[in-house]
């Protein structure tokens, strides 16, 4: 009994076990093993490993689940999809071990797009055990959400040309900028719509023969019945009602906007042509019964059917004449563009009462806040073209303090819309200019054997108690020269002054602050407890629990650290 | 603890437990279609008594398993060569027994034992060059040289990583 003597099926499942890299010399022993090993089926079996694939970069348009027209070259996707993954593990390996060139290395690591993002998800999950967990899951997720980004602006960038995406795919394109839980992008939103879907076919048995009223009815008690209420008066301002995802996984609740994004693209999946329109404050849907005759529906507030009068009326009501131009203006089906940005406005309209309202109540589910505005900046710089400091003034801010890797992006995406030469784009040049400049740069070192540098007393990754405010926190940097940082101190509180040394640390609530050394009140904790957030991976390799310190990860700046 | 007997197909008599020789789905189910114990010996007729002694012994050893998992979507997660320690060493016979458990275990339809077959030999193969495996398995080089030469051409874009 020899191994060429077992069943064919048995064979096949002993090659289902061999690695990936042995198979290329298996199939070179024998042209039986060459047949075997070359079934497209056992590399479909394979490249289904991966969850997430970049349909546009490759001709496989939805990865080994979907339909796929040659089943000759799943060996090749497989192996190419793996020398990805090793191009990535060089990249991250990079970005993680040094600050100069993460802007360079993020975007050649974007490139491959979600041919990348199951190897970073991965990275996410990279166990304690590792010397530098903290900083690998921190640069894994930045590098993902910088994905998430790019492909958001590129949804969006196709309103701009004469094949938009779906209004579900555009208006979820604003979960991807604050999603931190990388699953649930609008490819889930879509399989969620379509789930609805099937579960609306169930259990309204009778509902292909219904009429068009009776369907779009259906569809509005449906979604009534999983909690999609829309949001009462007081709520009305919550952040997440504008984020269609994350309302739609966790509290349902919506905006007008958000209910007839999800209203319509059921509604289209289930045969109906659906538009929201942009009526003044409050977003209906219109649904085409006939070429010639539609109705309207509110699924924000009621299954009830609305008519053009009644919406004709309370127009006139509110002061807006009833002109042809009117009609089509509000009660004509809006355009994608339209409703994105005017989900971004809601969005601005929003965030400063989050801001105000994440200092009295710190809401379980609260979105980020800078990552929200952002979001909406972006899709108005680049829908409207219009270029008021309101906007430009605010973008450059988020570019500058908190998303310097978009740089690229902004490049790409805005700069040449603003117009080459145009006071905006010059101002966004000069400004990804510098962050390149710095980017390239290899950093100055702040060595401590510098006579000037003696009286700094404590290092890197200290935690300590602050004084006076009681707060626990952790030293990210140092300087001895606070004036020539340009930072604004209250010196008058301090008894030393300006001439001591101050200290960049991140508090617990994960703020970043100024401090000086005579207010740090050293400790030494067994645990980081709320410090050893995934953010402080920006800095530290680990939280080291035996020295009660976290382990520096900026040794090019702070050497001796 | 009820007990039955189990005839190989060169007429050796082997008593097992009832539960030892439920790990085979195939006897599990011969037995609930018969309903009771039967009095006569099963007949099993394609394994012979070594190899059944040693199928035997391994479902001894494993008879407290909980049921492998349900194989909905094997084929989505990368199958692992691990081998527990007893199973490594269970496994250390000649290639001939090898290849024997491994069919003994198919046609018994004992699916764990056979994983833990396909993955010893799979671990055979691992690291090893084309000729190795030929060596290692006693196996032909049926290649012309111009198949040979094609083949390495075909896998150019696969090295090199």
């Amino acid at each position: 009994m020899q191994l060429r003597h077992l069943p064919q099926e048995i064979t096949q499942r002993i090659i289902e076990f061999v690695p990936d890299d042995d198979l290329v010399a298996l199939e070179r022993v024998s042209r039986e093993l060459y047949r075997l090993t070359n079934d497209p089926l056992l590399w479909r079996g394979r490249c289904r490993r991966f969850k997430y694939w970049e349909d546009d970069w490759h001709p496989y348009v939805s990865g080994p689940e979907g339909h796929y027209q040659s089943l000759q070259n799943w060996k090749r996707v497989f192996f190419r999809r793996l020398k990805i993954d090793g191009e990535a593990q060089k990249l991250l390996e990079k970005i993680v071990s040094s600050p100069s060139k993460r802007i360079k290395y993020t975007e050649k690591i974007a490139l491959y797009g979600y041919d990348v993002k199951d190897y970073l998800i991965k990275q996410l999950e990279t166990p304690e055990s590792a010397t530098d967990w903290l900083a690998r899951r921190f640069h894994a997720s930045s590098t993902l959400s910088y994905i998430h980004r790019q492909r958001a602006i590129r949804n969006w960038s196709t309103l701009l040309t004469p094949q938009p995406t779906s209004l579900e795919v555009a208006i979820s394109s604003f979960d991807l900028f604050v999603i931190d839980d990388f699953a649930f992008d609008n490819e889930q939103v879509q399989r969620l719509l379509t789930t609805i879907c099937e579960d609306i076919t169930h259990s309204q048995r009778d509902f292909p023969n219904c009429s068009i009223q009776e369907k779009a009815v259906g569809i509005i008690s449906h979604m009534r019945s999983l909690g999609f209420l829309g949001c009462s008066q007081e709520r009305f301002h919550d952040l997440v009602n504008c984020f269609m995802g994350v309302s739609m996984r966790t509290t349902k609740s919506t905006l007008p906007i958000t209910s007839c994004s999800i209203f319509c693209s059921l509604a289209r999946r289930l045969g109906l042509e659906a538009h929201p329109c942009a009526y003044p404050y409050h977003v209906y849907a219109l649904v085409r019964e006939t070429e010639s005759s539609h109705f309207y529906v509110n699924p924000h507030d009621s299954i009830d059917i609305v008519l053009q009068s009644e919406l004709e009326s309370r127009l006139e009501e509110i002061g807006v004449s009833i002109t042809s131009e009117n009609v089509r203006k509000y009660l004509h089906p809006a355009t994608t563009k339209e409703l994105v940005l005017r989900n971004a406005r809601n969005i601005l309209r929003n965030t400063p009462r989050a801001r105000r309202n994440l200092v009295d109540d710190q809401l379980d589910l609260s979105i980020n806040i800078d990552a929200a505005e952002y979001a909406a900046l972006f899709a108005i710089a680049l829908l409207s073209n219009t270029w008021t400091t309101r906007i430009l003034e605010p973008l450059c801010r988020c570019l500058q303090e908190s998303f310097p890797l978009d740089v690229g992006l902004i490049e790409k995406h805005i700069v040449p819309l603003a117009g080459p030469g145009s006071r905006p784009a010059r101002l966004l040049q000069t400004i990804c200019i510098a962050l390149r400049n710095e980017d390239g740069m290899v950093r100055r070192p702040k060595l401590r054997s510098l006579a000037e540098n003696r009286s700094v007393l404590f290092r890197i990754g200290t935690i300590f108690k602050h004084k006076r405010y009681g707060y626990q926190a952790v030293i990210t940097g140092w300087t001895v020269n606070m004036a020539y940082e340009g930072l604004d101190i209250e010196e008058g509180e301090l008894q030393k002054g300006l001439m001591q040394p101050f200290y960049r640390v991140m508090v617990d609530d994960l703020s970043i602050r100024y401090v000086a050394q005579e207010n740090i009140l050293e400790q030494r904790p067994f645990s980081a407890g709320r410090l050893s957030n995934i953010l402080a991976g920006r800095y530290f390799q680990r939280f080291n629990s035996l020295d009660g310190r976290f382990v520096s990860n900026m040794k090019e700046e702070y050497p001796d650290d | 603890m009820s007990q039955i007997t189990l005839l190989s197909s060169d007429n050796v008599e082997l008593k097992v437990d009832k539960e030892v020789a439920e790990r085979s789905i195939l006897i599990k189910n011969m037995l609930e279609d018969v309903g009771e114990t039967p009095d006569q010996a099963i007949p099993i007729p394609n394994v012979n008594e070594g190899v059944l002694r040693k199928v035997i012994e391994w479902c001894e050893h494993h008879r407290n398993d909980p049921p492998p998992p349900a194989d909905e979507d094997s084929d989505s997660r990368k199958k692992s060569t691990d081998i527990e320690e007893w199973d490594q060493k269970f496994m250390q016979v000649d290639q001939e027994m090898l290849f024997e458990i491994i069919l003994a275990a198919n046609y018994l339809d004992i699916k764990p034992l056979l994983d833990v077959g396909c993955k010893t030999v799979a671990n055979m193969i691992k690291g090893k060059s084309p000729e190795e495996i030929r060596k290692t398995f006693n196996i032909q080089n049926d290649f012309t040289p111009e198949e040979e030469d094609q083949i390495r051409r075909e896998n150019e874009w696969a090295e090199d990583r």
